[in-house]
């Protein structure tokens, strides 16, 4: 059934995908183009994005369409997004359940039943001061989306790889609606759109405190020192620590740059490659890195320094790549040569081992 | 039975060998007795035979013992081909298990899943929209 059906998909991935492009790209960017944003200085981007983050704390629902490009076409995904009055957000699709939480209890539905999680201590919102200090703001005239008409800010990443994003701002509502990320030659990466969204009325909105530098500088990583992990205060790419926890022989440590979030696992060992059969190995700063490509969020898996190091991050990936430069790695060779030099030279160790030394 | 020119030249060898029969031998013998070039060359052939048989005895190499197992069909050499055999199997014995041996042998299996889970509740729906394909893609 599923080869009856994967072309149909395929087609309807690739529809929706250029709908989706297009939809942002269409006449009113083609005058944007032909007359690009005017730079009206970052004080408007800062009025706007201000705008978007109280919106966020309102409770509302919505569809939203993601689309990520890869060497294989585009891969769509169509979720509804709940986001209730005290800031949990929950997401699903149409037919079923993906991520939701209910009495303190995260889970996760997919395809080979449900699993739990427990909810992250730390969270990120959208700061502000944070986004205009790491990203280069100007204000696009608006242009018309499927939730109506909507103000685009471009931003570029000031420091590392020039990425480009674009967040469009609803007029109505206020909220991000559209989410735009290019590559260094203005490819589109990756397209995530509200199709539609409702506000919902229950009263005040959730008070939710955005992090600051003073919420971060009272992480204390000493104890995690003490335990065998490394929890460095910023990393490459303009990334800068948001908070920390540990336990259950693993630490997480979450990273913000304003716009995206990377959360970086660690455990003690190295890792174990037999279960990744489906993964794609690069070498990122010197190391072997197991990725998925297309995947969303993005993940990255490799070993350095004793420890398997697994990161999750909406951010692109040559993005993620600049930000984990820094984390420690190691150059382990997966192919057929390199697992045959490993071998005979273990071999070679353990024969000489069997020598006694005079 | 003498050669074209009434000679016994082809004749000589197999009368060294003692190959002709009882007539053969008998004619060659009458002829070697009026025929002096015959018999000088029976000499020659004769003294040719005890060099070669004074000659010490080769061992082949064993490259020549390879490449002769290879090239020459099984029903020709057979112990060559098997020593070829065994050498060869013995080299892939030898790589298949060093790639066996330098499988990177760590422990942890990151339950990825899970992380991600966390990642995207930690997020928590901002700074902007998530982007989340939990699950695959357009299915």
């Amino acid at each position: 059934m599923s080869v009856v059906h994967a072309p149909r998909r395929r087609v309807a991935a690739v529809a929706t995908a250029a709908l989706l492009v297009t939809a942002g790209s269409g006449a009113p960017a083609g005058a944007a183009e032909a007359s690009s944003p005017a730079p009206l200085g970052s004080g408007d981007a800062r009025a706007l994005l201000t705008a978007a983050a109280e919106a966020l704390a309102h409770p509302h629902v919505g569809r939203v369409s993601v689309v990520s490009f890869t060497a294989d076409g585009p891969r769509v995904a169509d979720l509804e997004v709940r986001v209730d009055a005290m800031g949990a957000t929950e997401l699903r699709r149409p037919t079923r359940w993906l991520l939701g939480g209910r009495d303190g209890a995260a889970w996760l539905r997919t395809s080979d039943g449900a699993r739990s999680a427990t909810p992250s201590a730390v969270g990120a919102r959208l700061d502000v001061d944070v986004v205009l200090e790491r990203w280069e703001a100007r204000v696009g005239p608006p242009r018309g989306l499927d939730t109506g008409p909507a103000t685009p800010v471009h931003l570029v990443r000031r420091a590392g790889t020039p990425i480009e994003e674009v967040v469009y701002v609803d007029e109505a509502t206020q909220l991000p609606v559209r989410r735009e990320t290019r590559g260094v030659d203005g490819e589109v990466l990756r397209v995530v759109a509200y199709t539609s969204v409702t506000m919902v009325e229950l009263g005040a909105p959730a008070a939710v405190a955005a992090p600051t530098d003073a919420a971060t500088a009272a992480v204390d990583v000493g104890g995690f020192a003490a335990d065998g992990y490394e929890v460095p205060r910023s990393l490459g790419a303009g990334f800068t620590l948001l908070g920390a926890e540990h336990g259950d022989g693993m630490a997480v440590a979450r990273y913000g740059d304003g716009l995206s979030v990377l959360s970086v696992y660690q455990q003690h060992g190295r890792l174990d490659t037999g279960g990744l059969d489906d993964a794609t190995v690069r070498e990122v700063a010197g190391r072997d890195v197991f990725t998925w490509p297309g995947s969303e969020p993005l993940r990255l898996v490799w070993t350095g320094g004793d420890r398997t190091w697994t990161v999750v991050s909406d951010a692109p990936l040559a993005v993620i790549e600049d930000a984990v430069a820094s984390l420690p790695g190691d150059h382990v060779g997966h192919d057929v040569p390199s697992r045959i030099s490993r071998g005979l030279a273990r071999a070679w160790q353990w024969l000489r081992g069997l020598v006694p030394t005079t | 039975m003498a050669g074209a020119f009434g000679h016994e030249g082809d004749r000589l060898s197999a009368f060294l060998d003692d190959e002709l029969g009882e007539r053969g031998a008998l004619e060659v013998t009458r002829h070697l007795q009026r025929c002096e070039e015959c018999r000088d060359e029976l000499e020659e052939l004769r003294r040719t035979r005890s060099a070669l048989r004074a000659l010490p005895p080769v061992t082949p190499s064993l490259s020549w013992m390879v490449e002769t197992a290879v090239l020459v069909p099984a029903d020709e050499g057979p112990r060559s081909f098997a020593l070829a055999a065994a050498l060869l199997a013995a080299v892939a014995a030898l790589l298949v298990g060093a790639f066996v041996l330098g499988a990177e042998r760590g422990t942890v299996r990151p339950p990825v899943d899970q992380m991600v889970v966390d990642h995207v509740r930690s997020v928590d729906g901002g700074p902007v929209v998530t982007p989340v394909q939990l699950d695959g893609g357009d299915e």
